[in-house]
């Protein structure tokens, strides 16, 4: 991974004055996030896919732009609960009027899904990785990832900061979650990317998830305990 | 003259919204409650215009030359010219309010304006920032811009007086080699805010091109860089005779010939800061002895010369 000197440019800001001037439109921003909503769901494994639909698993869309990939994986997932996350409020806006029926939040990742997808985001962050763990904490089940891949040094889009050059930049285990899919894709001939795509997908570990759960029950039985002590055992009445 | 009147200022919603409510709050301070009122114009689609009914009891404040009833006080809703107060009618309010001396004078009695209905009022809309100046120190290295174009009603019109959405893929880049903010016009903005306060204290340098902005960052004594190649030959003709034209074709402050001049200008403004001309031309429009005074002028001015009910 290389991590370009420059200014960071991705503020709010930068990204509503991309939105609201409609120039992310005119750079096909759109058309753009709807490749990648389908390059995703092409090269999605079918255990993963029939998970999504057989448990009706929650997805989450962080950095949903104007909302293209929430709008697709939700004629994919119709049974899923599906909401786009941004958090530029104009782009959360424009995806409300461009989709009605679908929730768009402004802000961050702060609610938990069992699915969460961030595609094309982690490049614009230079702390990319404290930004995965921020993440994981909201994930129940998959952590879905599509970034450029081998960036090209002389072809650098100006708002990259990271550059990711090796399948180690997403390392096998992350703070309770197995890589369980890594995949480099050719997407020359799209006209939408000038080189590679690299889509990598995170599990929960079965263990986290049952000590998750055995500490939930010890802190529900626990909390039962503190209740029947601060209001004692109902008294039984005479007959 | 004591007329005994209420005055009113008339208000407008939407967009303009906050932009009036600036300009009210620094006069209404120096009112009593029973001394005005407060209405809000509304747009009649038949005639195509503002209106407000009729009240001979009341004094109005308008801030908008584009109105059915041009009566009582105009006080335009921003310091710019853009040949504003040079429309049919405009003879028909009692005072037209200008933000200063003699430059304004000449300019309106030019355009046929009885110079006894001139008043010098300042601008109200900065007395805040004025009297409580909290310029913010910049301590990150890097030099703090704001753009902040004017009001476009077609985006995609190329012979538009604004920069914007014209510049922004250069004012992208710019995010990475400066820290950048922008603040578009409330017109062209999702939510509305308007360029004010925080920002302009926040800003080093300003990138504007021919609305108020402009001249609220030299009376704040920011320097301004302008886009010349975008806008220069739309002010001449959208503008001709103006202060704007004027800017341009004089070179009052700093103009830029292409994008990389832009960038140099904007490490040259910072440097820099506002050159002799531009602060002789910046007194002109807003004097620095009224800075910060121009709700109390205007409040005066209503007392004495209209009369508080």
């Amino acid at each position: 991974m290389i991590k370009v000197d420059k200014n960071n440019p991705n503020k709010v800001d930068y990204w509503n004055l991309r939105y609201q001037s409609k120039n992310w439109e005119e750079m096909k921003g759109k058309l753009q996030t709807e490749y990648w909503a389908n390059l995703i769901l092409e090269n999605l494994p079918e255990d993963v896919v029939s998970n999504i639909k057989e448990e009706k698993l929650s997805i989450a869309d962080v950095g949903c732009a104007l909302g293209q990939l929430t709008s697709i994986f939700a004629k994919k997932f119709p049974k899923s609960n599906i909401d786009g996350i941004d958090f530029s409020d104009v782009a959360a806006r424009m995806a409300t009027e461009l989709y009605p029926s679908l929730d768009f939040i402004e802000g961050k990742l702060n609610d938990n899904y069992d699915c969460v997808v961030v595609s094309n985001v982690l490049e614009h962050d230079d702390d990319y990785m404290q930004t995965i763990k921020e993440h994981l904490k909201f994930v129940d089940k998959y952590y879905i990832v599509l970034s450029p891949f081998n960036e090209s040094a002389e072809k650098i889009v100006s708002e990259h900061v990271v550059v990711f050059d090796s399948q180690n930049d997403f390392p096998e285990e992350i703070d309770g979650f197995n890589r369980i899919f890594i995949k480099e894709i050719d997407v020359r001939s799209s006209g939408f990317w000038h080189g590679d795509m690299i889509l990598v997908i995170y599990e929960k570990k079965v263990e986290e998830k049952i000590e998750e759960e055995i500490k939930i029950k010890v802190e529900e039985e626990v909390k039962q305990e503190v209740t029947k002590k601060k209001f004692g055992r109902p008294k039984k009445t005479k007959k | 003259m004591n007329f005994l009147k209420l005055i009113r200022f008339i208000t407008r919603g939407g967009i303009y919204k906050n932009i009036v409510d600036s300009m009210v709050n620094p006069i209404i301070k120096y009112l009593s409650q029973d001394q005005y009122t407060i209405m809000l114009e509304k747009y009649d689609k038949k005639i195509r215009k503002w209106s407000h009914p009729q009240d001979n009891n009341t004094f109005d404040v308008s801030f908008f030359s584009d109105v059915k009833q041009r009566h009582g006080l105009l006080i335009v809703h921003g310091i710019a010219d853009k040949n504003y107060r040079n429309v049919p009618g405009i003879h028909n309010f009692d005072y037209i309010g200008v933000s200063g001396n003699q430059l304004w004078i000449d300019k309106l009695v030019s355009q046929g304006v009885d110079k006894s209905k001139i008043v010098v009022i300042g601008y109200p809309k900065l007395d805040p920032i004025f009297q409580n100046r909290n310029k913010q120190i910049n301590n990150t290295g890097k030099i703090n811009v704001l753009y902040a174009p004017t009001h476009n009603t077609q985006p995609d019109n190329p012979m538009s007086v604004s920069s914007y959405p014209r510049l922004v893929p250069k004012i992208l880049n710019f995010y990475s080699i400066f820290n950048m903010r922008t603040s578009t016009h409330p017109a062209n903005e999702t939510n509305h805010d308007i360029t004010f306060g925080e920002e302009l204290e926040w800003a080093d340098v300003v990138i504007a091109d021919a609305g108020s902005t402009l001249y609220e960052a030299w009376a704040l004594n920011i320097p301004v860089v302008f886009p010349d190649w975008l806008v220069k030959d739309n002010i001449s003709r959208n503008f001709p005779g103006s202060f704007e034209e004027k800017i341009y074709k004089e070179k009052i402050g700093y103009h830029a010939n292409n994008i990389n001049h832009m960038e140099e200008l904007i490490y040259q403004a910072y440097k820099n800061g506002l050159d002799d001309k531009t602060k002789e031309f910046s007194e002109c429009i807003l004097p620095s002895s009224i800075k910060g005074k121009s709700g109390k002028i205007i409040a005066d001015f209503l007392l004495n010369n209209i009369g508080g009910k």
